[in-house]
């Protein structure tokens, strides 16, 4: 199954919230969707959980407009806004219960379903606690278990980590994966880009309610750059070695960082291999010759430039 | 399975998502179990009160005791659980938390009943609560049973009114100021209306039925209130609904057809009574309240979304009368501001051809059509001259900052400024004439057969639509497209 937005538009008045964004999910992908504050990924997420409706462009699932037929996103899609439940005086019990009597869930379906969801998002010890009472983790997992109730064929998650503890972060990254693993599309706005690198398998990078990048985190971080970043580590006198260093073709850049070098190196890995023969040849000692790791935080860091519209 | 657990579970199954959330978050409030317990002790101190003074003092001791009794019940079922209702409503919208409802199989409409039907369960439970208390006031002098009962019935009836009143005006309070503004308001006109049923109830009891209503006509008249209140809670459903329903979809068709059904039904009831009176002077009445509403409908077309969107387009239906008769009745601007047209003609016509028939009393044509004219035809296009004003002033210079379902707004304030400005400018200048008032709505009441007031509004209407077709004419050809398609 496949929910893909195509020349997805939104404006508010003269502002446009969200500029021509060409993406698709795929069941059992997890998709970090990854912006500064007022990118216009809630505008986004609202819009294909049909409950904003777009300027232009359109929603589609498997083909089909969601945009024009939104009872089809409501039955295959679930929604976990970035707010948390506010029905203070209900209990977890009767939160789900009652989101799944709005799905129209038959009684006897719904009290099994009711409570393997709460076993599956550990909700079950607490079941009848108010929601006034629950922690911020936990209300997180009963906004979780209510968007699963319907048991969608994709997650829409709008900020889910947000000022969760450790713990909690921990215990929604474990529950996304297996939510994975049973084949549901996921895509999650964060800002804790550490953790979506870990999880996801794809990520969409907005800016200004445009698309900067969209494709498999390998895809984008070798992408986003244009001059890798080589580190050597030699076991002789550094000053030595990077005077040797920054004479050689390819070379830019030079910096010594503690015991290493580190400088821009334009060429291919190939290029690299010939440059690692070269100073083997030139009988330098060297103990480490490897890239940079770059990760989502430094391409996002170095792809977008916190602007708001 | 037993048959009543089969029974049980069907009912689970059926019955509305909304209503088992209310009711469980209202029993579980303190707010429920304190109103009910403090007006059941007032009600006991009160009968007991009264028992024990009853043969030393009235002869009418028990109409009295009723009276004050209805009062306490009725500010719990007509004002209390209703604003409650309204205000808990309001909190959710505020909260958006009833977004939420809209990415289920949920419809709009199953929410306000839901929210509608678990409100007045509430009052149920709290008329159960009081009957016996009231009906111990029989064993007290002077109490009409049949009035009582009667009184009570339609003390449901209108707190049912009241509850879906409320709930209308809690789905219109979501945001900002304007929240502030509909929830006072909603308060106010609750209260002022609990005093006003309250002096009414007061009168039944005191002077019986047949003076209340016109004596011989009891059952006719009952039965109209019932009718008139069934419809009201009918047109405030379709209200809220339409209200509360997502973006982009066909807001307005069930609204339109509600309100054409009520005009439709006002209309029959109006036979009906034009018949017993013999007389179809009726009909005028009919005409001018029916104008008046439609004619306020104005700043709500004009607040409606100037282009088609998908979910409305995919609804049009098929076949040459069907889909041109749609344009009318679906969301959107220009087909709201064309239906209003259609049923001021039509409700014309009907007082016009009622007024002919008529050849004597007020009811007479020249004097009837002249004062129709005058004062429905007036405030029809003023309010239209306004609305269309309105549209084009946030079109042209405020469609950043104000939304366009908030042009009623604009609309109001337009007409305030132009009623204002002219007495404001006379007064700089000295200049001290009754005409400047003539932009203000509500002058024609001050100057009876004033034709000047119906020039003024005319031209403005006039002004506004022309300044407008380029938008109207805009909305009719995407229509005309979309249909085509």
């Amino acid at each position: 199954m496949i929910l893909s937005a195509k020349n997805l538009c939104k404006n508010f008045g003269d502002t446009r919230a969200v500029k021509r964004l060409n993406f698709q999910i795929v069941g059992g992908d997890i998709t970090g969707f990854v912006g500064p504050n007022g990118a216009g990924k809630t505008t986004t997420l609202r819009m294909m959980a049909s409950i904003e409706e777009p300027s232009s462009g359109s929603i589609e699932l498997d083909g089909h407009s969601i945009v024009s037929h939104p009872e089809m996103a409501r039955e295959k899609i679930g929604f976990v806004p970035d707010t948390l439940p506010t029905q203070d005086d209900m209990t977890v019990f009767e939160y789900i219960d009652f989101f799944a009597r709005a799905y129209g869930i038959k009684p006897a379906k719904r009290r099994v379903l009711v409570n393997d969801l709460m076993e599956f998002t550990n909700l079950i010890n607490i079941r009848e606690k108010l929601l006034s009472a629950l922690s911020k983790g936990m209300k997180q997992r009963v906004s979780i278990a209510r968007a699963l109730i319907h048991d969608p064929a994709f997650i829409l998650m709008d900020e889910p980590a947000a000022g969760l503890d450790p713990r909690a972060r921990i215990e929604l990254r474990e529950l996304l994966r297996v939510l994975s693993r049973q084949g549901k599309g996921i895509l999650i706005s964060s800002h804790i880009l550490s953790e979506l690198s870990e999880i996801c398998t794809s990520t969409l990078i907005i800016e200004q309610g445009a698309m900067l990048k969209f494709g498999s985190i390998e895809e984008i971080t070798e992408s986003a750059v244009s001059n890798r970043r080589l580190i050597i580590r030699p076991i002789e006198n550094l000053e030595e070695f990077s005077n040797f260093m920054i004479l050689l073709p390819g070379v830019e850049n030079l910096v010594v960082n503690g015991k290493c070098v580190e400088f821009d190196f334009a060429g291919s890995d190939e290029d690299a291999y010939g440059l690692l023969k070269e100073i083997v040849a030139a009988g330098k000692k060297i103990i480490e010759f490897r890239f940079r790791q770059q990760n989502l935080e430094s391409v996002f860091m170095n792809i977008t430039r916190g602007e708001v519209q | 399975m037993t048959a009543i657990a089969n029974l049980l579970e069907r009912l689970d199954g059926w019955v509305n998502p909304i209503i088992v959330k209310e009711l469980r978050q209202i029993v579980r409030g303190k707010f429920f179990w304190g109103v009910l317990i403090l007006f059941l002790g007032f009600q006991c101190v009160v009968l007991s009160l009264s028992l024990a003074d009853q043969h030393t003092h009235y002869s009418n001791a028990g109409q009295e005791t009723l009276m004050f009794l209805f009062g306490v019940l009725f500010l719990a079922s007509f004002a209390i659980i209703p604003i409650y209702s309204g205000f808990r409503f309001s909190r959710e919208r505020s909260e958006g938390s009833d977004e939420l409802l809209f990415i289920t199989t949920i419809t709009p409409q199953t929410i306000i009943r839901g929210k509608f039907a678990a409100a007045f369960i509430v009052v149920l439970l709290i008329n159960s609560a009081f009957a016996p208390f009231m009906s111990m006031t029989f064993f007290l002098s002077g109490v009409d049973l049949w009035a009582t009962f009667i009184m009570i019935g339609l003390g449901l009836m209108v707190s049912a009114v009241g509850t879906m009143f409320q709930i209308c005006v809690g789905s219109l309070s979501r945001e900002g100021s304007s929240m502030y503004i509909f929830r006072g308001a909603g308060l106010l006109f609750q209260v002022v209306m609990f005093f006003s049923l309250l002096g009414m109830s007061g009168e039944m009891v005191r002077y019986g039925l047949g003076r209340t209503f016109s004596s011989g006509y009891l059952f006719s008249s009952l039965l109209t209130a019932s009718v008139f209140m069934a419809m009201l809670i009918y047109i405030f459903y379709h209200a809220s609904a339409a209200v509360v329903a997502p973006a982009g979809t066909n807001r307005m068709l069930p609204v339109r057809i509600a309100l054409t059904v009520l005009w439709l039904g006002s209309l029959l009831m109006c036979a009906y009574w034009g018949v017993i009176s013999s007389s179809t002077e009726i009909f005028v009445i009919w005409g001018f309240l029916s104008s008046y509403v439609l004619s306020t409908g104005c700043l709500i077309a004009v607040s409606e979304r100037d282009f088609l969107t998908e979910r409305v387009a995919r609804e049009i239906p098929k076949g040459f009368f069907r889909s041109r008769l749609a344009f009318l009745f679906y969301s959107g601007a220009a087909g709201g501001l064309a239906w209003i047209l259609v049923m001021q003609i039509l409700t014309f016509v009907i007082a016009l051809v009622a007024a002919g028939l008529q050849t004597s009393g007020y009811g007479s044509s020249r004097g009837m059509m002249s004062d129709y004219m005058l004062y429905a035809g007036s405030f029809y296009c003023y309010a239209l001259g306004y609305s269309l004003l309105a549209a084009l002033i946030r079109r042209l210079f405020l469609s950043d900052q104000i939304d366009i379902r908030n042009t009623w707004v604009v609309a109001l304030l337009t007409c305030a400024v132009f009623s204002l400005l002219p007495i404001l400018a006379g007064g700089i200048v000295g200049l001290d004439s009754e005409i400047l008032m003539i932009a203000n709505p509500l002058y024609v009441t001050a100057v009876r057969r004033n034709d000047s007031v119906l020039v003024f509004s005319a031209l403005l209407a006039a002004i506004s639509l022309i300044v407008s077709i380029p938008w109207l004419s805009r909305q009719f050809r995407d229509y005309y497209k979309e249909m085509d398609s």
